[in-house]
């Protein structure tokens, strides 16, 4: 076993150093900047700002302009890493182990020595699934420490970042091998199967997972006041936004909403019916517009005071993470398991 | 699809074996093979046997289904119609005790270009059980090739030697040789049948060698399958086939012995036909192929080194 995995590494070897290197240089880079910004100190007595937008003191401002600076130079950049180099190397690692091996026709050599296919490819997709593994997780790990530090800062991962740290970022890289090398058995050409395994990993995380992501909302949003910024106090808020609405809490909704849904023409209707038509008087300074808006406005600031946000909790923000991972993995294993019969269906070439 | 027609064993169609024949190694029976629907047929309804100890020469132009006929036995090609078998068993049905019986050669004795030598032998005792290395690295030192020299520096010749070598360590009774000889120059074909002669005698194994170079195949191979069109049009021993065969001038002949006329390169025109007589001049093998290749092209053709 231990020669069949050495010589899985000879002919593999500048992949396995390319992506190792990658990960390597980005979990560093990740542990850097994650460095930087918890000697920032930033902690949650800086919370919440004041109606100007002004945190809670000087100090606090410095610091979340440092925090700021950060974020948006290399912090940017991690962040872009993060969300994208798993699944790349997934695709380096994955795509030539059948490919090459179909386009150097190196195939014709190993299946006619190895009675069974399912073992050749065992033996060489299991140890370049291993060690993308490993690097995977120990990226995975930084990815997931870089983000607590931004939640400091309530810039923590938003939902186009779920894959971008911890289990999810690992399951993402172990999909894009999986499905790098069935495209690579199907096509038997490591280029063709490079761009079209990233296409499909590319349309998977983007318009796949948006999908998923969608559905889980909707089914996990609640109603909260618009106004409420209890958030700011200690919690993240909101992952997810959903709908707006305006309600009146006094009479029964539907479907779980908070009240009866209304809009600003049923105020106008209800501020004419009561106060009448509104005096025409451009400057509001007149006594006869200043007698319709002190009946009017109790009427319109219900309205004010009625607007709800359809949104996800961030404490939902794990369950997101889970089922990402789980859909990564259940796509990536499939992907691996239909590789066998494709590969001893194959003809070598 | 078209369902051809599958000779059983004891068809007219299927060459017979002599009684004392032991069981064939290698079987085709009506196999048929075309790649695309509507296309040509690259073999049709070859019908033949290989017995064991022989080392039997598959030789035809390019396209004749050499190579599909080849891989098929060992499971790399499914057939559109009829049947192989390998040692009576069929690759369809059990790839793996098929693969099991054969020592591989492929027609571009592809070797992975960042191995050593060395690593192909590490590489093959992982990949088959048995596999004997000291006797694959024992001939790889008396054809003086390094087991450290990595395989993408090694000639054309080399990397064929090496293939073969690693057949050989296989320890298989059959060995499959798809045109090894193709890309070689002379003095390497001349090792590499040498070294394939020597192996397959002192075993007691069957090898079949596909080649479009007949002048080589003469000295290695005592059996001689002419393949023309996706069809067997000769199957014998080779000394018996060439003794069987007469040259003589096109147009002197009764039509009935004639196998077909062709020209020579200087454009002499011959027929060549069934007969024994003393008297008239035998053919050489490459004129007795090609007889053969033209009368399954059915027309003339001039010799030439090559069939091809």
């Amino acid at each position: 076993m231990s020669r069949a995995v050495w010589l899985t590494w000879k002919m593999h070897r500048f992949e396995v150093i390319a992506g190792v290197l990658l990960i390597g240089l980005l979990a560093i880079s990740a542990w850097i900047v994650t460095g930087h910004i918890t000697s920032l100190g930033l902690s949650d007595a800086c919370w919440p700002r004041d109606a100007d937008g002004n945190y809670a003191t000087n100090a606090c401002d410095s610091l979340m302009n440092d925090f700021y600076s950060i974020t948006s130079s290399e912090g940017g950049f991690v962040r872009i890493g993060l969300a994208l180099v798993a699944p790349i190397v997934g695709l380096i690692l994955g795509v030539p182990i059948v490919a090459r091996e179909l386009e150097l026709r190196t195939t014709s050599f190993a299946w006619s020595l190895q009675a069974s296919r399912s073992h050749w490819l065992a033996s060489r997709a299991l140890p370049m699934l291993l060690v993308a593994m490993v690097a995977f997780v120990v990226l995975g790990i930084m990815g997931s420490m870089f983000f607590d530090t931004l939640a400091v800062g309530r810039q923590g991962a938003a939902l186009t970042e779920v894959a971008s740290g911890g289990a999810a970022l690992v399951a993402r890289g172990f999909m894009a091998v999986g499905v790098a090398l069935l495209v690579g058995a199907l096509t038997g050409r490591t280029m063709p199967a490079f761009i079209i395994a990233a296409i499909v990993v590319v349309a998977w995380s983007v318009m796949g997972v948006t999908m998923i992501q969608a559905q889980l909302s909707h089914g996990w949003a609640v109603w909260t006041p618009s106004n409420d910024d209890s958030w700011q106090a200690g919690q993240l808020g909101y992952i997810a936004y959903v709908d707006h609405g305006n309600f009146d809490t006094t009479k029964p909704g539907e479907d779980g909403q908070p009240g009866a849904r209304f809009d600003f023409d049923t105020l106008d209707r209800e501020a004419i019916a009561t106060c009448g038509n509104a005096p025409d008087d451009d400057s509001g300074e007149s006594a006869e517009f200043r007698a319709w808006a002190d009946c009017a406005d109790p009427i319109y600031q219900r309205g004010n005071d009625a607007g709800w946000n359809l949104t996800v909790p961030a404490s939902r923000y794990g369950d997101y993470v889970a089922v990402d991972t789980l859909a990564s993995l259940l796509v990536g294993g499939s992907a691996i398991l239909l590789t066998f019969p494709v590969v001893a269906r194959r003809r070598p070439s | 699809m078209v369902e051809l027609p599958v000779p059983q064993v004891g068809d007219p169609d299927l060459p017979d074996l002599p009684v004392s024949m032991p069981s064939p190694v290698l079987e085709a029976i009506g196999a048929s093979k075309r790649y695309r629907r509507g296309g040509s047929w690259a073999l049709r309804e070859v019908s033949l046997v290989i017995a064991p100890g022989t080392i039997t020469a598959l030789v035809g132009p390019n396209g004749a289904g050499k190579s599909t006929l080849i891989r098929s036995w060992i499971g790399f090609e499914g057939l559109t119609g009829g049947s192989v078998r390998i040692m009576g068993i069929d690759p369809t049905a059990d790839r793996a005790a098929a693969v099991g019986s054969i020592g591989y050669v492929s027609q571009s004795t592809a070797l992975y270009r960042g191995l050593t030598v060395a690593d192909h032998l590490s590489l093959a005792r992982t990949m088959r059980h048995g596999f004997d290395a000291a006797s694959a690295e024992l001939r790889l030192e008396q054809l003086d090739i390094p087991l450290s020299q990595k395989a993408g520096t090694l000639s054309g010749g080399q990397a064929a030697q090496v293939a073969l070598c690693i057949a050989l360590g296989t320890g298989a009774p059959v060995l499959l040789l798809d045109e090894p000889l193709a890309s070689l120059d002379p003095l390497a074909r001349h090792d590499f049948l040498n070294l394939l002669v020597a192996a397959v005698r002192e075993r007691g194994a069957t090898a079949l060698l596909s080649s479009h170079i007949v002048s080589d195949v003469q000295a290695a191979c005592d059996q001689l399958i002419v393949l023309g069109g996706g069809r067997v049009t000769l199957q014998a021993p080779i000394a018996q086939s060439v003794a069987e065969h007469r040259l003589v001038a096109a147009g002197t002949a009764p039509p009935e012995i004639i196998v077909a006329t062709f020209a020579r390169p200087g454009g002499e025109s011959i027929a060549l036909i069934h007969s024994s007589d003393p008297a008239l001049p035998p053919p050489t093998l490459e004129e007795l192929v090609m007889g053969y290749l033209s009368a399954a092209r059915g027309v003339t053709a001039a010799t030439g080194r090559r069939v091809a």
